[in-house]
């Protein structure tokens, strides 16, 4: 995998072929796996939306449930409270994510490191201790709200409305770090000072990233709220939920868009297939291990262990070829 | 003295209560080569540091084309035509030399074209196949890849951290030749940081000599070597007799 990402037509028809098997999944798995597939789904948007910023730029984020959280309680609120269509309640609430973090995350992408995850963390606390509290009459307080509009009913629609959704998302964000911007955003990873010395605002960068990745943040806690019809600000502002979605980004393989996707799909099951092993929290204790060990041997994640194993076929191929030769 | 094109003036810059550097000035003329030599630990990196921007000092102010650039910041610098290489040549290992090039090339409009990057690897003196991974590359040609992406933005000003470390004498020789063609081509005011002396001798039109944090002397390269001053902070510690 060159920084770039190569096109291939075997990359393109792997994608076909990757899209037709999504489309027909619904005539062969159960309702119940479908469901399992949709949360799959949506913790990938989350997973890229983190790793647009976090993984790309290096600046760890703890605090994306956050930004999914405007997203969701905003179209949450305008479409159980005001009745507003979901049409125009979910755009709305992808512009509050957009101008509601950055306002908030401004002064933060100030600061580096250690410090800009610490303060990320309070962001999301902050958000969890006020949303309880302040006009539980429009948030619901601490049991949040139910009976929320859903978009779609049934698995097999909202299997394909999120597919598609992680889908454009995918291309979207391939699309963009392909650009010159993509290029930048990986370089402050690795030199933020030789970026800014190649004459480049790192500040302004960091922020555009941070808006891509609050934008889709935003789509996604909007359509995750009336794909689930509740909403309840523990399950939302739950470390947990933090850390899967960055132990996601993570173990699939940091700033390559498809790394999350794949990452996102290997938590989601891991998780539900642990479930009658381990009914309780120790299932967490399960996937920590199995990410600080995937993350100590191959820190570029499942991604970089497809690649080894695509290229130890290939070398074997050609092993063969040459033997074939010879004899 | 009349034709100053970068310079500054009683620099100092300290961490904590640790003083770097003391009351530093000095300056650079179009198509001057300044040598700025100095033991380890001189101060010398820190005012490259200061130049560019990335250190703020604690008095003084650096000046360029006759306008203080002091409250600008590393990027504003770097477009108005300063440029540095640093002392390790760090190049994007997974990138291509093309793409190094490309991400160069686009880094700010109006973006430059295939053609500058061309005329920049040329007068780099660098002659690698553009498919070729940027880390495969050998220190000299990826210290020529770092000069290229600079040359091809036409900076009035060059800062060069050691650009001599880790080459042998034959491709020092070819390294002189590419600053010097710089400088007397396109009035390049270029300060090069180097530690040892005798390769100076060979390059700088002028040299100034850093020890703790002060200039102890400047000059031109032989006078300045044969003052004792220079002598007893140089040989004392560094060793090279």
């Amino acid at each position: 995998m060159t920084m770039a990402g190569i096109v291939t037509s075997r990359h393109l028809l792997l994608w076909l072929l990757f899209g037709a098997a999504m489309l027909a999944l619904p005539q062969f798995v159960s309702n119940g796996t479908i469901r399992i597939i949709i949360f799959a789904n949506f913790l990938a948007i989350f997973a890229m939306s983190w790793d647009f910023l976090s993984g790309k730029t290096g600046y760890v984020s703890f605090g994306h449930p956050f930004l999914i959280g405007i997203g969701a309680y905003a179209s949450a609120i305008l479409s159980y409270r005001f009745h507003v269509p979901l049409e125009f309640s979910i755009p709305l609430a992808v512009l509050a994510t957009l101008v509601g973090g950055t306002l908030f995350f401004l002064p933060a992408l100030r600061i580096k490191g250690t410090y800009f995850a610490l303060v990320t963390l309070a962001f999301m606390e902050l958000m969890y201790q006020l949303i309880q509290v302040v006009r539980p009459d429009l948030t619901g307080g601490t049991r949040g709200m139910s009976g929320i509009k859903t978009v779609l009913t049934g698995a097999a629609p909202n299997f394909y409305l999120s597919f598609m959704l992680m889908f454009v998302i995918a291309f979207s964000l391939w699309l963009l770090s392909r650009t010159r911007l993509g290029t930048a955003l990986d370089a402050i990873a690795m030199n933020e000072e030789a970026v800014s010395g190649s004459g480049l605002s790192t500040t302004r960068l960091k922020l555009f990233a941070f808006m891509v990745s609050a934008t889709v943040a935003g789509i996604g806690g909007a359509f995750y709220v009336h794909y689930l019809g509740s909403i309840a600000p523990r399950a939302l502002f739950d470390i947990n939920f933090v850390f899967t979605i960055i132990v996601s980004a993570l173990i699939g393989g940091a700033s390559t868009i498809v790394g999350p996707m794949i990452g996102a799909f290997f938590m989601t099951f891991l998780l539900e297939y642990l479930r009658p092993v381990l009914p309780g929290s120790e299932r967490y204790f399960v996937y920590g291990m199995i990410a600080l060990v995937l993350y100590v041997y191959k820190p570029k994640g499942i991604l970089a262990i497809l690649a080894d194993l695509r290229d130890g076929m290939r070398a074997q191929g050609t092993g063969r070829a040459q033997r074939g030769k010879a004899s | 003295m009349e034709n100053v094109l970068f310079s500054c003036e009683g620099i100092g810059l300290s961490f904590g209560n640790r003083p770097v550097l003391k009351d530093v000035s000095l300056h650079v003329a179009p198509g001057e080569i300044l040598g700025l030599v100095g033991p380890n630990g001189a101060g010398k990196t820190s005012l490259f540091e200061v130049f560019t921007g990335r250190y703020t000092p604690r008095s003084g102010r650096v000046c360029m084309k006759g306008t203080d650039i002091s409250s600008l910041s590393i990027h504003e610098r770097a477009r108005l035509g300063l440029a540095r290489t640093y002392q390790s040549p760090i190049v994007p290992s997974s990138m291509s030399v093309g793409d190094v090039f490309r991400a160069a090339r686009e880094a700010y409009r109006p973006f430059l074209s295939r053609f500058d990057a061309e005329w920049g690897a040329r007068h780099a003196h660098l002659h690698v196949p553009w498919d070729r991974p940027a880390g495969s590359l050998d220190t000299f040609d990826r210290r020529k890849l770092m000069l290229a992406c600079q040359f091809m933005r036409a900076p009035d000003v060059l800062l060069l951290d050691e650009p001599a470390s880790g080459l042998i004498n034959s491709e020092i020789d070819t390294l002189d030749i590419i600053i010097r063609h710089q400088a007397d081509e396109f009035g390049i005011g270029v300060i090069l940081i180097e530690h040892r002396l005798e390769l100076l001798t060979a390059i700088a039109d002028r040299v100034v000599v850093l020890d703790l944090g002060e200039v102890i002397a400047s000059g031109r390269p032989d006078e300045v070597f044969s003052n004792p001053r220079v002598k007893a902070a140089y040989f004392e510690d560094a060793g090279h007799g």
